[in-house]
Parts: structure tokens; C-alpha cells; sequence
């Protein structure tokens, strides 16, 4: 069994006693010694292996290596291939990502990674929970010297009251409907139609309360979270996130990206880009190569690879393209 | 029981590539310093492998634990191993299935070969018991044939593309009339549709003797292992200690015939 074939080779990662289980694509071109790279590191989406839904990861890791960006993905703690049991410690998954637990062990990851390869410096790239802890990660250590987030969300998972009051009532009215086969169909039909009437009215309501707040974070804001989001942006860390349309904000809803960028002080350099027809996964052909496309733009923008001596450094151009991307003017800061 | 102790009472596991027919088969052994026997884990089919990935590696590190060595793998063009998807059929897989095997077994021809198949992997790992290869045979969640395996991802990608308002059969038609069809990002072939109506158990498992346990996971807490209708991992936090722990006992108790045949 070989640890390595000709584009990619198994790597581990061992922190605090635990190993964590990656792989690694190697870039097309050799590094250059006297400059360097950075590389690009995708962590877990959700609780999904390091290949990701639809392997769109090694799709994407295999295009980024092509380009000349070593590119690794790995398993976090209990994910995947890598140690650890979260069920048999008692961890939530979700809680547990949305606070953060998961950052500091992606920190130790990037900051191997940028010793052993000799990096500038490495590029997360996270997606749903995995671009949370790609925020808290990179509030941690500078080894992340950017992100790309896809579909990243900044609220916390929780019921609202008046949510579950519906649904715990909505149960109840088919429970009781599920009582008796005679009249079953017909109440069935009747109790569809009230509970939807009253969901509209709870949908509307709410919708108006959000657009007269809308200033205001929600309760449900995953306020750590945005305070490291708000240091990355006060610090320049160059972002640039890539949106669903399923992840778009909704009528009503609280439009979070729209509130931190214009919060974000000048000198930030974050980007938005939708990506049209994809859906929350991005495992799709289409929306792969979208994701791909962008992505291989913008690092060439903001990192790009140094050239080999005697080549002529195309930094004076990439810093104009990076701006142009990135809507700032980079002097700023 | 301590499923953290698994891991640290087998701290040797090798990940790496096994070259085949052009591609890499990513592989992961689960090695045990004296072991008793062998097993393949010939896991389900590609869209159903995120749902079950973590109790698959829980159960190979619970069996290596416990003395015997595990190798798991990913068929070619899925997961971590290469080759195209769009090109794979269910008769590559088996080759992959019967390659390990044979494989797994030369690295210690004396010790027994148990094949364990979940969903998908029952197929494969019966065709490749009734072939002659393994010494035992475990199945979990056994299909009938291939094409019900496929039944279910299609059923999610209709669902989850209603706004198309195309039915799981409008998409059926489409694969029988010779085109290919994305789902959850993988691109399926005519031929692997086609062929999935003829790509069945075996019509009588030739045992010859040899133990057989097949396992139906429908009503248990087990049945999670292939995620929720609508496509969401609900199966990372089971406790499946109850399965692994029946199926090791049938295993062990199994072992000493087993050796016997050696």
C-alpha cells in the first residue's frame, strides 16, 4: 500500500495526541525556493467526510493543485478518518461547531501545514459549519491569512418559542385527528388548511418584526462569531464568500452578510459572489466549477503564486486585479 | 462500553493507495498486532457513504480492537480514490471488491477471510463469496439488487429538485433513453443504470459450509445509517454498540471452524 501516488498523498496531523487524517494534492508547478506559496485548506462541510457531499472537495482540491496551490483537506476530530468519538464524549456536533470548538484544531492544522511545506501562509476554505470554524480559526492564529466561505452562517441554531409552540400544536391537531378512520381524511384536510393560514400569519408577523429591527442583530446572532469576524475585517484578512441561492437572505429574514459588510470598517477586503443555481451543497457539476472558477480567480488576485527567478514578478498587476475583486483600495490600510 | 478505547487500543492504522486497473483505491487497514482473522468492509453505494462513514470507521476500529484486522476502502472514482465516477459501473466495483480481497488474504493466506457488505457492499461481497473468495460472509441492509440501491438517491434528487417538476419516473425515462443523469453530484451512466436491473445477489450463495449472518437493519437504531429521506447525516452521533457487539460474537463464534479450515 503506497502513502503516496503522483497528485496526491495521505497526511496526518497528530495535536494534543490526536491524530487527524488529510490528504494532499500536490501543486503542478514546484515551488520556488526562494518565494513562497500559500496553500489552500478545506476542513470538514458539516459532519460530512473531508471529501465533502457529491466529493465536490476533491474536485475543487485537484483544481487548485492543477493551478499551483498545494491544497489539503482534512477531517476534524471525530470526523472522518481522524481520532476521536464525539458521541462518546458527549459532544453535539452543532453546538459544539458553533461555538467554536472545533478552531483551535484547525488552527494546529494550518500551522503545521505552514511548516512542514514551507508555506506563505494557508487559505481555508469552509463551508456551513466548516466556514464557521474557519472565522474562529483564523481570529486565532495568522498562519490563515484568508478565507473563502461558502454559505457561512452567523446565527445559532435554536428553536424559536413561538416556532415550536406551532409545531407542538400542530402535532397535537393530528394527533387527534389521527384518532378515527371515518372522519380522518376530511379533518386531516381541514386542519392542513387552518395551520397553514396561521402559519402565513406567523410568517408575516415575523417578517415585519425583522424588517422594522433590521438594524439590529437578532437574538439568535452568534455574536463571538461576528466579533471575529469584525477583527479578521478591521485586520484586512482577505475574504471573499460564495452564496447559494438557498442560502440567500429571504423576505423578512435578517440579511447578515449585508449587515457586516456595511459594518465592516474601510480597508476590509471582503467579497460577495452568488453562485446561480447551485444549491446548499455545491456538490453539483455546475455549481463545482462555479465554486472552482472563482475561487482559482480570487487567490490569483490576492495571493498569487510567486513566479521563478528571472520571471517578472506580476505582483504591481494582481494587486490592481485584486482590487478590482475586492472593491478596496489596498493602500488604505 | 468505551468506543474511544477502541482507537487507542489499536493505534496502528495505515491509510494509503492500492493501484488498480489504472486508478488508486483508497484504503485504510486496521491493523491488530496478533490477529485472529481478517475482514473486508465493502462499504454502500457512493451517495449513501457520507451517511455512514463514521459508525463504518467506529466499527472497523471496534473489530481491530478486538484482534481482528480491517481493511476499508472506497470503490474507484468515489470518495478518496481516483478514476471517474462517470466511467464505473457495478461490475468495476466487484472487480475493486475481489482485488482486495485477494489482497487482504495474501497477506497472511493462514488466517481466515471474513467478507462484511453493507447495502451495496452486500452485493459486491456476495458475488464474491459465491466466487469462491472469503471464508465467512456478513451483510448488512442487503438489497435485492443493484437498482434498488439507486431507488433511493434518485427519490432524494426529485424531491430536492421539485421546482424542476419532474417526477423520480420522468427521471427514470431519461436514464433508460441513453442519457446520463447528475445526481447528488455524481453523474450516472446509462450503462450503470442498465446494469443495475441484472447486478443482483447471487441466485444461491454458494456457501460450500461456510458461515453466512445476514442482517436486516430496518426498524433498528442501525437504520440510520442510511441518513435521513431528504438527504440529511442523522447517523454521527449513534450508538450501534448493540450491532457491533452481535455481529463480533457471531464472528468469534464462527472462528474456530473457521481455523479449523485454514
Amino acid at each position: 500500500m503506497k502513502r503516496a501516488i503522483e497528485t496526491r498523498e495521505a497526511i496526518a496531523v497528530v495535536s494534543s495526541g490526536v491524530r487527524l487524517q488529510g490528504t494532499y494534492h500536490r501543486p503542478a508547478r514546484p515551488a520556488t525556493e526562494e518565494k513562497r506559496r500559500v496553500g489552500v485548506l478545506f476542513p470538514n462541510s458539516g459532519v460530512l467526510p473531508r471529501a465533502a457531499g457529491g466529493d465536490a472537495a476533491v474536485y475543487w482540491a485537484d483544481w487548485l493543485a492543477a493551478s499551483g496551490y498545494p491544497s489539503f483537506r482534512f477531517d476534524l476530530p471525530g470526523l472522518g478518518d481522524s481520532d476521536r468519538d464525539p458521541a462518546a464524549e458527549g459532544i453535539d456536533f452543532q453546538a459544539h461547531a458553533d461555538a467554536g470548538g472545533y478552531a483551535p484544531w484547525l488552527a494546529a492544522i494550518a500551522s503545521d501545514l505552514v511548516e512542514r511545506f514551507n508555506l506563505a501562509g494557508v487559505i481555508v476554505v469552509g463551508h456551513c459549519s466548516g466556514a464557521v470554524t474557519a472565522l474562529f480559526a483564523a481570529a486565532a492564529t495568522r498562519r490563515i491569512a484568508g478565507l473563502i466561505l461558502l454559505d457561512p452562517y452567523f446565527h445559532v441554531q435554536q428553536d424559536s418559542e413561538v416556532q415550536t409552540a406551532l409545531n407542538n400544536w400542530n402535532k397535537r391537531v393530528f394527533r387527534s385527528l389521527d384518532g378515527g378512520w371515518a372522519a380522518r381524511l376530511k379533518l386531516r384536510e381541514a386542519g392542513v388548511k387552518v395551520l397553514s393560514g396561521l402559519r402565513k400569519i406567523y410568517h408575516r408577523l415575523n417578517g415585519n418584526r425583522l424588517l422594522v429591527r433590521r438594524k439590529k442583530l437578532p437574538g439568535s446572532a452568534n455574536l463571538p462569531l461576528i466579533r471575529c469576524w469584525n477583527q479578521l475585517a478591521s485586520a484586512g484578512v482577505p475574504m471573499l464568500i460564495l452564496r447559494s441561492p438557498s442560502y440567500a437572505p429571504k423576505a423578512g429574514g435578517f440579511d447578515y452578510i449585508d449587515y457586516l459588510q456595511r459594518r465592516s470598517p474601510r480597508g476590509s477586503r471582503m467579497s460577495l459572489e452568488p453562485v446561480e443555481g447551485a444549491s446548499h451543497a455545491f456538490a453539483e457539476r455546475q455549481s463545482r466549477e462555479a465554486v472552482g472558477k472563482c475561487t482559482e480567480r480570487w487567490l490569483q488576485a490576492c495571493f498569487p503564486i510567486p513566479k521563478c527567478t528571472g520571471v517578472q514578478d506580476s505582483e504591481p498587476q494582481a494587486a490592481e486585479l485584486a482590487n478590482a475583486i475586492l472593491g478596496t483600495d489596498r493602500n488604505v490600510r | 462500553m468505551d468506543r474511544q478505547a477502541d482507537r487507542l487500543n489499536n493505534p496502528v492504522e495505515r491509510p494509503g493507495y492500492l493501484e488498480f486497473c489504472g486508478a488508486h483505491l483508497y484504503s485504510v487497514l486496521h491493523e491488530s498486532p496478533d490477529p485472529i482473522a481478517r475482514v473486508l468492509l465493502a462499504g454502500p453505494f457512493a451517495s449513501e457513504r457520507y451517511f455512514s462513514y463514521v459508525p463504518w470507521v467506529r466499527w472497523a476500529r471496534f473489530l481491530a480492537a478486538r484482534g481482528l484486522e480491517v481493511l476499508r476502502f472506497d470503490y474507484r472514482g468515489v470518495g478518496e480514490s481516483t478514476g471517474g465516477f462517470d466511467r464505473m459501473s457495478f461490475s468495476d466495483w466487484s472487480e475493486d471488491v475481489d482485488f482486495l480481497a485477494g489482497w487482504l488474504k495474501n497477506r497472511s493466506p493462514h488466517l481466515p477471510l471474513i467478507l462484511h457488505g453493507h447495502e451495496l457492499g452486500a452485493i459486491l461481497a456476495s458475488r464474491a463469496f459465491a466466487s469462491g473468495l472469503g471464508d465467512a460472509l456478513l451483510l448488512w441492509s442487503s438489497p435485492a439488487n443493484a437498482n434498488d440501491v439507486l431507488r433511493r438517491p434518485l427519490s432524494r434528487h426529485a424531491f430536492k429538485n421539485m421546482y424542476a417538476r419532474k417526477s423520480a419516473s420522468d427521471y427514470i425515462r431519461d436514464l433508460e433513453a441513453n442519457c446520463g443523469l447528475e445526481v447528488e453530484g455524481y453523474e450516472w451512466s446509462h450503462r450503470l443504470w442498465r446494469e443495475s436491473f441484472t447486478f443482483q445477489m447471487p441466485d444461491d450463495t454458494e456457501a460450500g459450509g461456510r458461515p453466512v449472518k445476514v442482517v436486516n437493519l430496518e426498524g433498528t437504531p442501525a437504520s440510520l445509517l442510511k441518513g435521513s429521506a431528504m438527504g440529511y447525516v442523522v447517523s454521527h452521533n449513534l450508538d450501534l454498540s448493540g450491532l457491533y457487539t452481535d455481529n463480533l460474537e457471531w464472528m468469534m463464534a464462527a472462528l474456530p471452524a473457521l481455523q479449523e479450515r485454514q
